[in-house]
Order: structure tokens, then C-alpha cells, then sequence
């Protein structure tokens, strides 16, 4: 059951990858970072239950922290051209 | 099988229907904006139902208060980026595809 | 074909075509969107392999701090990569490809992935489960080795000598009890007599205490000198960039003489930002404390303390930045998490054992000591880490000369 979701959500990344390597603009790729985050969040949280250790939880708060931060970053960069 | 874990494997497939059609729309609709809304909206809602079928199977509380709290932390940040970047996108005059204008509207890599 | 195996297959398929997109693509912002979704797949590959902690490291540090320190090159460099001249250098070709097949080759030797007949779990990995597992909740170690397994001798100390270091140790306690008596007065140890629950004696080879976190334990306790350089290192990595990049103050100019940028027109993201710094904050110093028991530790830890600061200096700019912690502060919090690392060796030291030797914080149950030693060098490595990436951050943020106004 867990497997057939992990592959599901692999087979949706791999889509998602492909926006991203191809989208014409930056916002393109942008908005594909953000749903491979959300992706590997979700990945996670079936990976731990499938291998039977609940502990991969922790894992996943901390991804989604980071994807939200990084789009910030990036969109701060595009906006303004700086980081600061 | 325990009726939990027909109810989690129901979940799961509905969550990674709304996931997999979203991914797919990513890859195939022909503008930024029609794009924005395959991924954000199914998203949000997936990763809901994926985790909310995960509850039903956890071992003890405190796998659960995580799962919700993860729930509940996507349930804010996915939606909240996806307003941020299209608002940067609007304030940078990218012009939505419209059927009188069928080219994709291919501002590339030009930015400041 | 296991499905870890498979879903393995695939990561690594994915990663393959992530990289290869990395050195394709031309323009450097894709270069960083795609190096961050690089590192959530080889996050995702050891996930698979059950590696938790390797995971959460490269989740904090690849995905979240080296996206925004690209990023913030990307602010120093050129939009566009120069196109380079595609001429196949042979020599270096060949180089290349004889040292995968000697890499790959090399592979052939090692234990399959999983094995349980391998030596790692027989040398060291059942003597801490034990010790450690065991010890601390008073039942049987999780991990025993298979029945008819004799380890090579020279490799594990036998029954008997375990016995007779155990007796020694009992035995040198017994006088110093006996001494104890005799002198006048003092209050008497009061722990030597009563052990709680599953508390054994310190044998000679128990580095790990009452931590059940092997990984943990192995970077604080039994190579506590690794990781004290390494926290030094990273120190030293701060104050380089520090050296490198930070511009001479003219006169009259002070911390808060550039005007940075604040995202101040977008009040969603405002609002939502500031409910969620509290909770990362909470967050980063739970990955730390908990690092002992479940995946975590003072790197992950301090990494995603600063990812906190860091959103704050994005959404407000640095000027907010800089009234809530000053540089100088950044810079003497540094300082002070690599002296708390190595004060805890020399508090050991003084307590009487050696340098690092946690034990002898806690000499009625060495083993709580031990856990109470990991825990002050896992914050120590923390508050090194977390004030040394926001330095880094200030460094690369900042505008590179004065002919580049703001």
C-alpha cells in the first residue's frame, strides 16, 4: 500500500522535475521547487511509515520549513536583487 | 484487514490522485498562471488527505500530534508561497495566456 | 529486487537528471532552484536508507542554507554563465573513468547494504546497544549478534576481561568507600550505594552512557575530538569570510549605515512569517536537546536557528537585522560555543577524569554523565553554528564596494 503511493508521488516528482529543467520562466521553476518540497515532505512521512519507524517525522517538519524559506529567499532575490 | 487500514488506503489514493493530476497539469498547461493553480491548489488539499490517512495508522499519540502538526504547518506555507510568487510575478508584468494570444508567453531568463 | 532497491533506482535516476540539468543550464538562477531541488532528492535517497540523521543534515544545510548562500552569490556574479568552449580534454577523461571503475570495484569488497552478518554490527553496535538501550530502560539491547557468530578475539575484549576490568573498578570503589568512612565528617556520597534502575558500573570501554542515539554518541562522546575541531573549523570557515568579504568602514559609518531591502509590501507573507519564526525558533532548540534520543544533534539544530534569523532579515532587511543581535554579539557568540566545547573537556578534566571524559561530570551514575556532557557540547556546537551561518549570511548579503549603492 505504502509502495504504491511512494512510487505515485516519484512518478509526480519526476513530472515536476521536468517543469522545473523546462519552464520558461524563473516563476516556473520557482513554483516546481515549492511542489518538490511539499513532494518530499509527503515522501517522507510514507517512507518512515513504510519501513515501520514513525521517528522520519521530525525529518519532515524540518523540510517543510526549509522549502518555505528557500521560495522566500529566491522571490526576495528576484524582486529586489538583493538579499539583505 | 482492519477497517483502519481500508480507511487509510482510501485516503491515500485520493490524496495521490489530486497529487499525481497536479503534477500532470504542471507539466502541461500552457501558461504560469493556469500552472500556479494545478500546483498549488492540489497540493494543498493532497498532502491533507495523505496525512490525514496516515492518522489512522499510527502507532500512538505522539506520531499523530506530528503528523497534524505537519498538517497543519503545509496547511499554512503552501498557500502563502504560492500568493507571494504570484504576486512577485504580477509585479513584474507577466502578462496571463489568453486564447487571442496563443504564444506562451516566454519572458526568459532576462531578469534584473 | 527489494523496494528499497527499487525506490533507491528511481531517486538516483532523478538526482542523475537533476545534475546533469545543473551543469546544462546556463542561466545561474536556475543553477540555485535546481541545486536546492538536488539536495531535497539526495535528502530523500537517505531517508530511503534509513539514515535519519545524514538526512536532516542535508535537509537544514543543503536545501535551506546553501540555496540562500547561492543565492546570495548569485547578487556578487553575473546573471548568465559564459558559454564554454566544448573541447573533450582526453586526458582527463580517462583519469576520470579510471577512478570510478576503481571506486566502483572497490564497492565489490563491501558488505551488501543491510547485511546483518556484517562486522559493523558485531564489533562496536551490540556493545552500545546494550550498554546504552539496555541500561537506560533496563531491558535487553535491541541488537544481539546471530548465534554462532565468534567475533575475531583481538577484536572484542572477552567475557573474562570485561569481568576483571569490572572487578578492578569495583574494587578501587570499595577503598574509596572504606577511606570515605574512615575520614571525620563530610557528607557521604550518597549516590555510591544506590543505583537507579538498570545503572551499571563504568566499564573500560563505555563511551556512550545512557544516550540511545548511537550516531549521537559516537560524534560527542567517543569522538568528541572530531567534532570539537570541526566546530572549530567552522569557526575558523566564519572568521575567514569575515576577513574576505567585509568592507572597510569609512568614517562615521556604522552597522546600520547601508539601507537594506525590506519585503515590506507583501503583508500576507509579513504576517504569516512572523507566526511561524517563534515555532522555527522552539523548533531549532528542540532538534538540538533532542538530539540524544532521536534523530537531531547541534548541527541540524543551530542550522535551523539560523534559518530563523535569516527569514527575519529577509522579510525586514538587515537594519531589523542588526537592532535584534549585532554583529559584534554574532561574533562573540561564536567564539563562546567552541569555549563551551572545549570548557566542558577541561570542567571533565578538573572533576578528575580526562579531557572530554564525560563521565566524570556525574561520577555517581557515569552514565547519566555522559548524557549530560553531550547534551552542553551538542549546544556548544549549536550556538557555533547557528551565529556562524548568520554571519556568513551578513557577509554575503553585503554590498560588495561603495560604487554599488543601494
Amino acid at each position: 500500500m505504502y509502495i504504491a503511493a511512494i512510487f505515485a508521488l516519484l512518478v509526480g516528482a519526476f513530472l515536476i522535475l521536468i517543469r522545473a529543467l523546462r519552464g520558461p520562466t524563473p516563476y516556473d521553476r520557482i513554483l516546481a521547487m515549492n511542489a518538490m518540497g511539499t513532494k518530499t515532505v509527503l515522501l517522507v512521512a510514507l517512507l518512515g511509515f513504510a519501513s515501520g519507524r514513525p521517528d522520519f517525522l521530525d525529518l519532515a517538519i524540518v523540510y517543510t520549513l526549509v522549502s518555505f524559506i528557500t521560495t522566500i529567499a529566491i522571490l526576495k532575490f528576484i524582486e529586489k536583487g538583493r538579499l539583505d | 484487514m482492519l477497517w483502519t487500514e481500508i480507511v487509510t488506503a482510501v485516503l491515500l489514493g485520493l490524496g495521490i490522485l489530486f497529487s499525481l493530476t497536479g503534477s500532470l497539469g504542471l507539466l502541461r498547461f500552457p501558461d504560469f498562471y493556469s500552472r500556479l493553480h494545478a500546483a498549488g491548489k492540489t497540493d494543498s488539499l493532497a498532502q491533507a488527505l495523505i496525512l490525514g490517512g496516515l492518522l489512522f495508522v499510527s502507532p500512538d499519540w505522539g506520531v499523530s500530534a506530528r503528523l497534524v502538526l505537519i498538517a497543519v504547518l503545509l496547511l499554512f506555507t503552501a498557500p502563502t508561497a504560492t500568493h507571494a510568487i504570484t504576486k512577485a510575478a504580477r509585479l513584474d508584468g507577466l502578462a496571463p495566456w489568453t486564447r487571442l494570444n496563443p504564444k506562451e508567453e516566454s519572458k526568459e531568463d532576462a531578469k534584473p | 529486487m527489494s523496494e528499497v532497491l527499487l525506490v533507491d533506482s528511481v531517486l538516483l535516476f532523478l538526482v542523475t537528471v537533476c545534475a546533469v540539468a545543473i551543469i546544462e543550464v546556463r542561466s545561474l538562477y536556475a543553477v540555485a532552484m535546481l541545486s536546492s531541488v538536488y539536495s531535497l532528492l539526495m535528502a530523500l535517497v537517505w531517508t530511503n536508507m534509513h539514515s535519519m540523521d545524514v538526512a536532516f543534515t542535508e535537509a537544514a544545510v543543503g536545501g535551506g542554507i546553501s540555496t540562500i548562500l547561492l543565492i546570495g552569490t548569485l547578487v556578487h556574479t553575473r546573471r548568465d554563465e559564459r558559454p564554454a568552449k566544448r573541447r573533450l580534454h582526453i586526458p582527463a577523461l580517462v583519469v576520470t573513468l579510471l577512478t570510478g571503475a576503481a571506486l566502483i570495484y572497490g564497492t565489490f569488497d563491501m558488505p551488501r547494504f543491510g547485511d546483518p552478518n556484517a562486522t559493523i554490527h558485531h564489533y562496536r553496535v551490540p556493545e552500545m546497544m546494550s550498554q546504552t538501550v539496555a541500561a537506560a530502560s533496563g531491558r535487553e539491547g535491541k541488537q544481539q549478534p546471530p548465534e554462532g557468530y565468534d567475533p575475531p578475539p583481538r577484536m572484542t575484549p572477552t567475557a573474562a576481561q570485561w569481568a576483571g576490568a569490572v572487578h578492578a573498578i569495583d574494587q578501587a570503589e570499595d577503598a574509596l568507600e572504606k577511606a570515605q568512612q574512615n575520614a571525620p565528617g563530610e557528607a557521604h556520597h550518597g549516590g555510591e550505594g544506590e543505583h537507579h534502575e538498570g545503572a551499571h558500573k563504568h566499564p573500560v570501554d563505555d563511551f556512550n552512557g545512557h544516550v540511545p542515539n548511537s550516531v549521537t554518541s559516537l560524534l560527542a562522546a567517543y569522538r568528541g575530538f572530531d567534532t570539537m575541531f570541526e566546530t572549530t573549523v567552522i569557526f575558523t570557515a566564519g572568521m575567514a569570510l569575515i576577513m574576505l568579504l567585509r568592507r572597510r568602514r569609512e568614517e562615521g559609518e556604522d552597522d546600520f549605515s547601508q539601507k537594506g531591502a525590506a519585503l515590506s509590501g507583501q503583508v500576507i507573507l509579513r504576517v504569516m512569517t512572523k507566526m511561524f519564526i517563534p515555532f522555527i525558533l522552539v523548533f531549532g532548540f528542540y532538534v538540538i536537546t533532542h538530539g540524544e534520543i532521536g534523530p537531531g544533534g547541534g548541527f541540524q539544530g543551530g542550522v535551523i536557528l539560523a534559518t530563523a534569523f535569516i527569514l527575519y532579515a529577509l522579510l525586514y532587511g538587515r537594519n531589523a537585522l542588526y537592532r535584534i543581535i549585532r554583529p559584534r554579539t554574532l561574533e562573540i557568540l561564536a567564539a563562546c560555543g567552541v569555549l563551551l566545547y572545549a570548557g566542558v573537556g577541561v570542567a571533565c578534566m578538573l572533576l578528575g577524569g580526562n579531557f572530554l571524559d564525560y563521565a566524570a561530570l556525574n561520577t555517581a551514575s557515569p552514565g547519566d554523565g555522559e548524557a549530560m556532557g553531550m547534551t552542553l557540547v551538542e549546544y556548544g556546537v549549536g550556538i557555533t553554528v547557528c551565529t556562524v551561518m548568520i554571519i556568513i549570511f551578513n557577509q554575503l548579503a553585503e554590498e560588495p564596494s561603495k560604487a554599488k549603492a543601494s
